[in-house]
């Protein structure tokens, strides 16, 4: 039997989407690419090492957003078009004795589907804004490397780039379990009450990879939310550097989290992220986590510990984490 | 790259978008699936495993009112699931809905459910890391056996003998409760393939349970997966000797267990 076709939808005719347009003109992996033309990934120049410079000894700290350079185009727009998130369910908290669903559970779950929100990452399409640009990242020497030279307390280390969202905390507008901070935080002039959550182990994991590890925290999210929540959420000021938003690369409307471009030694850099889209560009770097919402059963932080701990001794890491045959 | 099962779409934007929007889908949608040609009614959306639906359309249904995959010219490519698992999927999983109306998830407060067969998805990915003494890239064809020693080390569960590499896989709870859903101990995964020249397995089994064998306790936590799938992970690692070197081998397993209703029994078609 034929198919019915349906009228082509407008939507085909779609121009390229704000994303394409600003990262066609900003984003170093678009080099040469016009605003009229659906932007393409162009492979990244060879990979240089960092620089080996001894840097004078300076007191750690992480670098904070509001040392970037900055650009104000009036109200910002810190989040995405919210995407309802699905609540991550373990299969031992489902069926934990303490577990039951009741009329109100169900309820609840409802609410909280609405309420979780992605700030700022893997829209599922791209999508058109009229917002003003993003700031302009911060870039340091003559390879405009999205990190500075690694500090002299760091050497030697591995690096390792952790995801924020549903990676290491979940967010939520709504009250829905208590949260273990809350940041406010100003959208379109009002203030919002952000409620954070934090996966199980988190503490601990930050603790023991920070000695093995120079870590990174790049989310896709806006700094006007992330650097307050790394800032209670960091309290062993492990985290040595963040990157946000403007620092990804849109591809295909994703943001892609371009390791080439941090300025660290490619064998020596590990991401974590729960979103496969974020690392498209170095699956051979990467170590997948699982979203993670609300299960306060997950151990997975905790699990990848001794995982990594081998990792941290390895010349090269992609010779364990390339799965190709 | 093997792609984690648990990042697929919104469920309940898929679920959502799929009931009111079936009727103006294409009734036949074909796919190409790493190059095999598979067709799907329309009408059996709704019945597949939503952890399917997910890799069959990661970005959501919104093609489908296009038009797209409504013939074989505009085929939906698909790479993230095994063609022999989509096939063994709809000459396994769906045979068992078609007599049996099929009750959506945004139903589930109102569909008595008492009278009724619950079918049990789980879904396993296992990457393999290999860690080498010398701390250089093992061998080619020791990646190879290792990884073909694995698929045919074919148990749900980690067999007695290994309990000691995680004891929660083997005797905790989780694995009582899912025996109490009929898998049985010493179950084999009855679908399992490599994922092409990745060190990475897939491996699927269905099992079906009377609701009314179950505890009213018990099946409430139970029908939490409805719809919305359960994830479990570890991460198990195992050293082993292969000419006289050693091999650190780790495995990280994900779980991903989906429940659905078979329909009540007395509005079958039989």
């Amino acid at each position: 039997m034929k198919s019915t076709k349906t009228q082509p939808s407008p939507e085909r005719e779609r121009e390229p989407s704000f994303f394409q347009k600003l990262f066609g003109n900003l984003c170093s992996c678009f080099q040469d690419a016009s605003i009229d033309e659906k932007p393409t990934y162009t492979p990244a120049k060879p990979v240089k090492k960092a620089p080996s410079v001894v840097q004078p000894r300076r007191v750690s700290r992480t670098l904070r957003s509001s040392e970037s350079v900055h650009t104000n185009h009036g109200p910002e727009r810190v989040f995405e078009s919210p995407t309802p998130a699905r609540t991550s369910i373990s299969l031992e908290s489902a069926i934990s004795p303490n577990g039951t669903t009741n009329e109100q559970d169900i309820a609840q779950q409802g609410d909280m589907i609405d309420s979780h929100v992605h700030f700022g990452e893997q829209p599922t399409e791209p999508i058109d804004f009229a917002d003003p640009p993003l700031p302009e990242v911060k870039r340091y020497g003559e390879g405009n490397w999205l990190l500075p030279p690694i500090a002299k307390e760091d050497e030697g280390k591995k690096c390792l780039i952790l995801d924020l969202d549903e990676t290491l905390v979940h967010s939520s507008f709504k009250y829905i379990e208590p949260a273990d901070f809350v940041v406010s935080i100003e959208i379109d002039g009002l203030q919002h009450d952000v409620r954070v959550v934090k996966r199980p182990g988190v503490d601990e994991f930050l603790k023991k990879m920070g000695d093995m590890f120079e870590i990174v925290v790049f989310t896709a999210s806006l700094a006007k939310y992330a650097d307050p929540v790394l800032d209670m959420l960091d309290h062993s000021h492990v985290i040595r550097h963040r990157l946000f938003r403007e620092a990804c690369c849109n591809y295909e409307g994703n943001f892609v989290k371009d390791l080439s471009q941090l300025g660290r030694n490619l064998e020596d850099s590990i991401i974590i992220d729960n979103s496969p889209s974020s690392y498209i560009f170095h699956p051979s770097h990467a170590v997948p986590i699982s979203s993670w919402f609300n299960d306060m059963h997950d151990m997975e932080l905790i699990d990848l510990i001794p995982f990594l701990e081998h990792l941290a001794r390895v010349p090269d890491v992609s010779t364990v984490l390339n799965l190709q045959l | 790259m093997s792609v984690p099962i648990d990042r697929i779409n919104t469920v309940d934007t898929l679920a959502n978008t799929l009931e009111s929007n079936l009727k103006f889908f294409p009734e036949k949608i074909h796919f190409n699936i790493r190059g095999k040609l598979i067709v799907i009614d329309r009408v059996e959306l709704p019945i597949l495993p939503t952890t399917v639906l997910a890799l069959l359309f990661p970005n959501g249904f919104h093609l489908l009112l296009k038009h797209e995959g409504g013939d074989v010219s505009s085929c939906f490519k698909c790479h993230k699931i095994d063609p022999s698992i989509c096939k063994w999927i709809l000459d396994t999983y769906l045979p068992l809905f078609k007599k049996s109306n099929n009750a959506y998830p945004s139903k589930i407060a109102f569909n008595p459910i008492s009278n009724t067969t619950l079918v049990l998805f789980l879904t396993e990915c296992c990457n393999i890391y290999l860690f080498s003494e010398n701390k250089k890239p093992v061998d080619q064809k020791i990646r190879s056996d290792l990884l073909e020693q694995t698929f045919k080390n074919n148990d749900v569960f980690e067999s007695a003998d290994k309990k000691k590499i995680r004891k929660g896989l083997s005797d905790g709870p989780l694995v009582d409760a899912l025996q109490h859903c009929g898998f049985r101990y010493n179950d084999k995964w009855a679908k399992r393939v490599k994922e092409p020249k990745l060190m990475s397995l897939m491996s699927y089994i269905i099992t079906t349970v009377e609701s009314s064998s179950l505890s009213e306790e018990f099946l409430s936590k139970i029908l939490k997966l409805w719809g919305q799938p359960g994830n479990k992970c570890w991460w198990i690692n195992e050293v082993i000797k292969v000419n006289g070197s050693l091999i650190n081998v780790w495995r990280r397993k994900q779980w991903l267990l989906e429940v659905t209703i078979m329909g009540n029994r007395e509005n079958s078609q039989d």
